[in-house]
């Protein structure tokens, strides 16, 4: 019933199941430590992020998926140069998830990395890339990114949108964002609601305040907006917003 | 028949053959419009159905038919799951009756679903002996309830006790409640 695992596993035990002859112990082990987010594991989980053993018949790494999760929801910088080795897997997924990792961790010290992977020609994690690059506020990436404004996905749109504004304040893709935020798809107006709190541009509070999405969701993407909001920004007008919605 | 025309009987029956949303919601508006006991259990029942449009005509519903449904609604909460529980807490704050005091009090700490935690929390705030369970709510695990509570108990920064207790919350790890926190220490 919960979303941590129900587990007796203490850090050390599961620190030391990581080395299981057992695959599957191992991944639940990287899960656990995913959970459990102690960062007296990161050393095992950037040992299991090199695992070759457990792999899928398509190429893919599960532990190495996982424990770049768990290093990604640790935070801790330590993990950075191994997940930027990690970005040159040829599993997709890891580089996705590797690329997640990095933008939760916030060092900028990625972005050269995320850049070469952006502009390579194999088939790439966009959606994340573009992202992380804009938390990141890589301002290199602006012109890799700008093309992807026209790309025939619109949830790539919206990303590259999200970081463009980020990266240069063109408050064209706000408006961009706010076309999604009325579209018919409700997975479409829940992306966009997210997009728009990351920007933290403080004047679209109305339009999350009226969008049509649960009350919960919005709570969520008002705290997100009160996140990414500059530092010294008055912020009594999102605080009244969430008030009324509790 | 079109569906707006139908009697509140009418609507009764109707909602067992009723198969998409927007037939739903309009036959269920009819129903819980009447502010008849008869809709009480139909309206509960429509709590577990996961309908965000749906919710809103079923809360108002019972909250405007009030202290008849509150019995009927509490003998079904602990069975729920969360998303309806949320729901049910909802039509309860609303009509503001005392009978779910120990249910507020229950599910704030058993529940795993913040939104529920959050409502217990305003329900709680509906009482005045409750303070200890509200200083309680400011150690949630969730900056969500924690932000409710903060609201709830500003309001009762005369009793003692919370003023201290709410100061100490300063460090609290999420901006938006530390936001919260300033603004009502300072509205004091």
């Amino acid at each position: 019933m919960s979303n941590t695992p129900n587990t007796s596993l203490s850090v050390e035990s599961a620190v030391a199941q990581l080395q299981d002859a057992d695959i599957s112990k191992r991944y639940y082990a990287a899960w656990c430590l995913g959970s459990m987010q102690d960062p007296k594991s990161i050393d095992a989980l950037v040992l299991a992020l090199k695992d070759e053993t457990d792999r899928t018949n398509l190429g893919g790494y599960p532990l190495r998926r996982k424990a770049a999760e768990a290093l990604g929801r640790i935070g801790d910088r330590r993990a950075v140069p191994a997940l930027i080795q990690a970005l040159e897997c040829e599993d997709l997924f890891l580089r996705e998830t590797a690329a997640w990792a990095l933008s939760r961790i916030g060092d900028p010290s990625a972005s050269a990395a995320l850049l070469t992977l952006l502009a390579s020609d194999q088939t790439q994690p966009y959606e994340v890339l573009i992202e992380t690059l804009g938390d990141l506020r890589t301002v290199e990436a602006v012109p890799l990114i700008r093309p992807f404004l026209n790309d025939a996905s619109e949830r790539l749109r919206c990303a590259a949108a999200r970081a463009l504004f980020q990266l240069t304040g063109d408050l064209t893709c706000i408006d961009l964002l706010l076309t999604t935020l009325h579209s018919s798809d409700i997975n479409m107006r829940r992306a966009a609601l997210f997009d728009l709190a990351e920007t933290g541009h403080l004047p679209i509070v109305s339009e999350i305040a009226t969008a049509e999405v649960t009350a919960n969701l919005k709570l969520f993407a008002l705290k997100q907006l009160v996140d990414s909001a500059p530092e010294d920004a008055s912020l009594d007008s999102v605080l009244k917003v969430i008030d009324d919605l509790l | 028949m079109t569906t707006n025309s139908l009697t509140f009987e009418q609507a009764l029956a109707k909602l067992a053959t009723v198969h998409n949303s927007a037939e739903r919601i309009a036959v269920m508006q009819i129903v819980a419009s009447a502010q008849d006991p008869r809709g009480i259990e139909p309206m509960i029942r429509a709590l577990s159905y996961n309908d965000a449009g749906l919710f809103e005509v079923v809360v108002s519903g019972l909250i405007a038919i009030g202290e008849p449904a509150v019995q009927p609604i509490l003998d079904c909460i602990d069975a729920m799951d969360y998303g309806a529980r949320y729901q049910a807490f909802r039509a309860l704050v609303g009509v503001g009756d005392s009978r779910p005091r120990n249910s507020y009090a229950h599910w704030l700490k058993a529940d795993i679903a913040p939104s529920v935690r959050r409502i217990c929390v305003k329900g709680l705030g509906q009482f005045e002996d409750t303070l200890d369970l509200l200083l309680e709510a400011l150690k949630d695990a969730d900056w969500s309830v924690r932000y409710c509570a903060v609201l709830v108990l500003g309001q009762r920064q005369h009793q003692s006790g919370v003023r201290t207790t709410l100061e100490a919350l300063k460090e609290d790890p999420e901006r938006t409640v530390r936001l919260k926190l300033a603004q009502v220490l300072e509205a004091s």
